[in-house]
């Protein structure tokens, strides 16, 4: 088993190999939205935390969407020292989050709907009235129209067209099977509190205020203080740890 | 660079056109019918001069040695897909440098936001060709603010979400490719609120200057009536494809782009079924030809 700081050392060098293997068909993406709250508090932590260096903090700011995607980055861009070490500290924060993400595709499908049902109360969306699952469905689908509308066009593989090819269509089909058991999956879940989430918690709370202003800096350490309960409070605090030393 | 949603119309329209035309092959009809999906993803593909003319003669070589599968199929649909999508570029990346030259100064602007026409014709081909969002692949609220339209857009965390499905999608799409390396991350390019504001609240004179009269869109041209008629399963019988074809030349820009994608399915099914040999593919496919005429390209301008 590798210690901490042999993972850090070792995270560090990953930015100039690559961490992943070959291209892999994307037969199931269950457990990626759960990943990127996760993630996604873990930037909004640090943004605002007086513990992290202001230099990493920049950089994930700055460079979020290679944070988000530094687990498989095999590179940075040349001369961005920023997209470096956002990369390096995303994966940092990834390795954190493993001991949360479960092992099977419907496990990890409730866990997705139990994080999206905490997003849902944090933006105080209306967890009483739940509308029909193709409703619901049919929302991640507009949401990732307009994510094709954003990314204007797809950049092909030219080094195996072919396989890209057979590999996008793979894709599609798994986004929308996702969205098709998300949807099923948020109309029979409730949110709720048990030793693997809790949103009172005072780290949860602060990354999810941090998510739409800052905190002042007191509030922040107070928070990042106070004993992690549960598992993803825990996560977050050992992602924040690991960012201090990125 | 044109855009997303008039990308996807044009493949959408010439789809129809192509499955209405008994001069297109039966194969073809067979994938085209089957795969409408797959042909709306190579419809935002770039690249395709590269790539289409060698993956379809592989696939032609295969159909002749037996008959296609599924997946081969699904290539054929996507390959199909990729014409359209250049013959929208071929059309519109002239428009956009003669109507918004300021826009192109330093070349292209594959690095940098989509010019102000390319995002109205987006949102006059949203309006005309999927019926303000009623027609699919679109819905209603895609254009929104904030997807508040949407009916479930109360029950879910609509805003965090949208936070989240762009690196959501940035990843899985470069996961699948065989090295993930910067030049392979899908960056974000168009701010989809310019979308909602030309949209919701149009500029005048851009609507006049970018759609009324350069004639962008005339859903009076034969060939866009008979692309909204057989979208709606109520073909025009008064309307000839041949001759909507011929007339579309001299028409709008949108029924211009119609022409040429249906001119390349055309000539992607005469190569499939030998008819013609690959150098008159691609003569009549423009493989190889510049998008932007030298005259409208500063950099080539200045060489």
């Amino acid at each position: 088993m590798i210690g901490r700081r042999e993972f850090l050392q070792a995270s560090a060098l990953w930015v100039s190999g690559p961490p992943v293997g070959p291209s892999s068909a994307p037969e199931d993406v269950s457990g990626r939205l759960a990943r990127l709250v996760f993630l996604d508090d873990v930037a909004s932590l640090s943004a605002c935390s007086p513990l992290v260096p202001s230099g990493i903090a920049r950089a994930i700011a700055i460079r979020r969407e290679f944070f988000l995607a530094g687990s498989i980055m095999e590179s940075a861009p040349p001369n961005d020292e920023a997209a470096a070490i956002a990369i390096r500290a995303g994966r940092a924060a990834l390795e954190a989050y493993r001991p949360l993400e479960p092992s099977t595709a419907d496990a990890r499908i409730r866990w997705d709907v139990r994080l999206l049902r905490e997003l849902a109360a944090r933006d105080g969306a209306a967890a009483e009235t739940t509308p029909p699952r193709q409703q619901l469905a049919d929302l991640f689908e507009t949401l990732g129209r307009r994510v094709l509308i954003a990314i204007h066009t797809y950049i092909p593989d030219s080094d195996d067209v072919e396989g890209w090819m057979e590999r996008l269509i793979r894709l599609h089909e798994a986004a929308h099977m996702y969205w098709q058991k998300l949807a099923e999956a948020y109309v029979a879940a409730l949110p709720r509190k048990d030793q693997w989430f809790d949103g009172s918690e005072p780290i949860v709370r602060a990354a999810a205020a941090l998510h739409h202003g800052p905190l002042d800096s007191a509030a922040v350490a107070r928070a990042l203080a106070a004993p992690p309960r549960s598992a993803y409070a825990r996560s977050l605090a050992d992602a924040h740890a690991r960012l201090l030393e990125v | 660079m044109s855009e997303h949603i008039t990308h996807t119309a044009v493949t959408d329209d010439g789809v129809r056109l192509a499955l209405h035309s008994p001069d297109i092959c039966k194969v073809f009809h067979g994938a085209l019918q089957r795969n409408a999906d797959i042909c709306r993803y190579s419809a935002m593909t770039r690249s395709g001069d590269q790539f289409t003319v060698k993956l379809l003669r592989a696939l032609r070589d295969q159909w002749r040695n037996g008959r296609l599968d599924s997946l081969a199929e699904k290539k054929l649909a996507f390959l199909l897909g990729w014409r359209c999508h250049l013959a929208a570029d071929r059309t519109f990346k002239p428009v956009y440098r003669i109507l918004d030259p300021k826009h192109y100064l330093k070349g292209d602007d594959e690095k940098g936001e989509a010019s102000d026409v390319s995002i109205y014709h987006d949102v006059v081909v949203f309006r005309e060709v999927y019926d303000d969002g009623r027609a699919e692949p679109f819905t209603p609220s895609a254009l929104d603010f904030r997807l508040e339209s949407h009916p479930a857009s109360r029950a879910l965390p609509a805003r965090a979400l949208q936070r989240l499905l762009l690196p959501f999608w940035q990843t899985e799409l470069l996961r699948i490719h065989s090295r993930r390396v910067p030049a392979r991350f899908q960056p974000h390019r168009i701010t989809v609120l310019r979308y909602s504001a030309a949209y919701h609240t149009p500029d005048p004179d851009k609507m006049r200057r970018f759609i009324i009269e350069p004639n962008f869109y005339n859903p009076q041209d034969p060939l866009i009536a008979l692309a909204r008629s057989l979208q709606r399963a109520k073909p025009r019988r008064d309307i000839t494809l041949p001759d909507a074809v011929a007339a579309a030349p001299k028409q709008s820009q949108y029924a211009q782009a119609l022409e040429r994608a249906y001119r390349y399915l055309l000539a992607a099914s005469d190569y499939f079924t030998g008819k013609i040999d690959e150098r008159e593919l691609e003569l009549r496919c423009d493989v190889g030809k510049p998008h932007v005429p030298a005259e409208l390209d500063p950099r080539r301008k200045k060489s």
